[in-house]
């Protein structure tokens, strides 16, 4: 499958338990620091006490957008709004913008059970604003209203493979001709609820997570979001913006087997990998980094494992892999376009981001699990892969600005 | 890129006017049914689904401890496979995809999953809790089926069908499918009408104490909440011939969007022209085409310079797969077979989106 377009990234935006700005992101991974803490941006209803990856600086927005904005839609708006400001795009450019922004929780982190045992009297009690931010879609209607984009909106929710199928939707959109600008990317609120079901599953690591260590026994939850402005390249050029990146290829595929356990030998994953690297017209032995999707469950790491063997099988070294939900933890929705920037920014400041925490890797011929301190790089070419429930993968190769395609 | 020509092939629905097989029958309008799910303080009504078991439809769906919306959604797309002609067995399924537009996910579970949060320490259900996800519809289409390609749920409030339906165009006219399944829907629950109360959106006919009212087709101020899920099958019309497959319309284009004002930036009141123009753009001028547009009669508007035939459409309700509902029973009312027909939805305060086929241009 030939690449349908050329994409270029032309802005990033990233809100995460760093702060506000790709800036601190990249200042917090350069660091190595542990943004994984035990609960303390709301009060806790569970029987556990779960570690998370927490904002915990205020999230002050001041929009006039007229909407109720949940906790959820500020994390993208903040986002958005770096993407936009760095893209520099202008007023016409806007007004024919798609947004497309992933979420699995949208604005129910702002919602209380007493909205389905008694609904009237909780509308009573708050008005009907803060349940009409509960559609994954409001996400995007909010950060479009408050940036002026006038093209269309749309939520993608797809589990934790939101943020990196919303990247893959609006890349389609530029490829079928629908929009030469588009931003995307994805948010999510740490909420109550997500961490019930989650410790339901028996899924939390009491600690900070151990991704594809022998001894990992669950993830975080975390909280952040992340936008990225992609455009059409020659677009891009003509108008004289920097180009951060190109988003090269793209691809999904369903697993088809289970509503939560992934296919443990990783070939829908592996078949995600395979159809992007074809589309970027990338050889696997050109991808010098694979940002993870890393959570630290038991099944995920092994199944992904199993993955990175069956494309990176006969490169002449081992695949750099890394997850770095060790120092933020899994944002659910907004993972895959959080990681998405970390790539690019791995691919622009020439470093790779071990996983932390990692004594006892699982061990493979094929794949070095990236330990100890950030490595210099000089790679021109990076994969970040989301998986999520319902047995969904995204594939995503960056390749940088400079660089030509190495099939 | 060469462009691929794609076409509807199967299409079925869960709908308040009961299930939907095909297209070979023009569905009844339904009427307002008064509700009973749930508690009311008087007569409410809205079009709502009759209880329904999937496998006495479609044998061997399995859909115990499934939310009615991962239920319709089996349901119907077994129906619109079926009626596509399609053997998911001889399928290739990496090259299969599985589209799926919500407004709002699988409410029933969600609200139960919710619901069982009475005092703390909150404890859950691990069983309920990964089916109120809004991506498992999708994901158990894809399972039965074996559809392994891109599986994506989108959210676009009530345009949430062109959503999908017009991300399935990409995927195949980029080539990275063949052939989708492509849902919409949406499911009633309690909070979510009493909601729309809360708020005074509801038409009169939804609170009336003695018979409904009358329904207006479509209403700008207020609106009749609606449930159902409807599924067609898109496909390049390469896959449609290696099937020998009936072609029920050829799929020209899709549109949704905020609309546009002349200063920039979204207007929804330009909404539905702005669509409207868009997609005729692909119409040669003089070309008969026939609208019926669903959500707000007062909203549609033609492109400037082009007349429309009208086709008013069925009401089935305001919900996410309201347009490709709206889509599947414009094209059993088409003039005739080889008609351009626009299905469009407006959403007075968000999005409007409009769908462009001709209707059965092909013979099997």
């Amino acid at each position: 499958m030939p690449r349908p377009v050329e994409i270029a990234i032309t802005g990033l935006g990233a809100v995460t338990p760093y702060g506000v700005g790709w800036e601190a992101l990249l200042d917090g991974l350069t660091r190595g620091e542990n943004a994984i803490t035990p609960l303390s941006v709301f009060e806790n209803p569970l029987a556990v006490h779960p570690v998370v990856g927490q904002v915990t600086q205020p999230l002050n927005v001041d929009s006039d957008t007229g909407l109720y904005l949940s906790r959820t839609d500020r994390l993208a708006i903040l986002a958005a709004r770096q993407a936009v400001a760095m893209a520099a795009i202008g007023a016409d450019d806007r007004a024919a913008c798609p947004v497309v922004l992933g979420s699995t929780v949208a604005g129910l982190t702002d919602l209380v059970p007493e909205v389905v045992h008694d609904p009237a009297a909780y509308y009573r009690r708050t008005g009907t604003r803060p349940a009409s931010s509960y559609p994954v879609g409001h996400v995007a209607a909010c950060v479009a209203a408050d940036l002026g984009c006038g093209g269309p909106r749309i939520g993608v929710n797809v589990a934790c493979s939101s943020g990196a199928l919303a990247l893959a939707a609006a890349a389609n959109m530029i490829a079928e001709g629908r929009a030469t600008v588009a931003l995307a990317g994805g948010s999510d609120a740490l909420c109550a609820v997500t961490l019930a079901g989650f410790a339901s599953l028996q899924a939390l690591d009491s600690q900070p997570c151990r991704p594809f260590s022998r001894s990992r026994s669950g993830l975080n939850v975390g909280e952040g979001a992340a936008a990225v402005v992609l455009e059409e390249w020659t677009h891009a050029r003509a108008r004289g913006a920097v180009i951060l990146g190109r988003l090269a290829g793209w691809a999904s595929s369903n697993d088809a087997l289970h509503p939560t356990a992934p296919d443990d030998q990783g070939r829908g994953l592996a078949r995600a990998m395979r159809l992007s690297l074809e589309m970027a017209g990338v050889a696997p032995a050109a991808i010098g980094y694979v940002n993870a999707h890393g959570t630290g469950t038991p099944l995920n790491d092994v199944a992904e494992m199993r993955g990175y063997e069956r494309v990176f099988a006969g490169r002449p070294g081992p695949v750099p892999v890394s997850s770095t939900k060790s120092y933020i933890g899994h944002t659910l929705g907004a993972a895959g376009a959080i990681e998405a920037v970390i790539t690019l920014l791995g691919l622009r400041h020439g470093l790779l981001f071990p996983t932390l925490r990692l004594a006892e890797p699982e061990e493979s011929p094929l794949v070095e699990f990236l330990a100890g301190a950030p490595r210099p790089t000089s790679m021109r070419a990076a994969m970040s892969v989301s998986a999520g429930f319902g047995g969904t993968n995204a594939s995503l190769v960056f390749t940088r600005a400079d660089a030509e395609d190495e099939s | 890129m060469r462009p691929r020509d794609l076409v509807i092939t199967g299409f079925a629905a869960v709908s308040a006017g009961g299930v939907l097989r095909n297209l070979d029958a023009t569905p009844d309008a339904p009427p307002l049914q008064v509700i009973s799910r749930w508690p009311t303080p008087g007569p409410r009504r809205a079009f709502v689904v009759a209880p329904v078991q999937p496998a006495d439809i479609v044998p061997g769906l399995r859909t115990r401890r499934m939310d009615r919306l991962s239920a319709w959604a089996m349901l119907a797309s077994a129906l619109a496979v079926q009626d596509a002609g399609i053997d998911p067995a001889s399928a290739d399924g990496d090259r299969h995809a599985v589209v799926f537009g919500t407004a709002l996910g699988c409410l029933d579970l969600a609200a139960e999953f919710f619901g069982t949060f009475r005092s703390v320490p909150w404890t859950a259900d691990p069983i309920l809790f990964p089916e109120t996800l809004g991506n498992q519809p999708g994901s158990h289409v894809a399972k039965h089926f074996g559809f392994r390609g891109p599986n994506l749920t989108v959210a676009a409030g009530n345009v949430s069908g062109e959503a999908a339906l017009c991300q399935a165009a990409g995927f195949l006219r980029t080539g990275q499918a063949d052939c989708a399944v492509v849902l919409a829907g949406d499911t009633l629950i309690q909070s979510l009408f009493e909601w729309y109360e809360a708020s005074g959106r509801l038409h009169p006919s939804c609170l009336g104490l003695g018979e409904a009212d009358p329904v207006p087709a479509a209403a700008a101020e207020s609106l009749v909440p609606g449930e159902g899920m409807a599924a067609c099958i898109l496909e390049t019309a390469e896959s449609a011939a290696r099937r020998g497959a009936r072609v029920r319309a050829s799929y020209l284009d899709g549109w949704f969007g905020p609309g546009t004002s002349a200063m920039g930036g979204a207007e929804p009141a330009a909404a539905m022209p702005d669509a409207v123009a868009r997609l005729l753009e692909a119409v040669p001028p003089g070309t008969a085409v026939t609208a019926a547009v669903a959500g707000g009669a007062g909203w549609f508007e033609g492109a400037p310079g082009r007349r429309l035939g009208r086709l008013n459409p069925i009401d089935f309700g305001v919900f996410g797969g309201m347009g490709l509902l709206n889509l599947g029973a414009a094209i059993t009312r088409a003039p005739s077979a080889g008609s351009v027909v626009l299905a469009g939805t407006v959403e007075p305060e968000g999005q409007a989106g409009a769908l462009l086929v001709r209707t059965g241009d092909t013979a099997r």
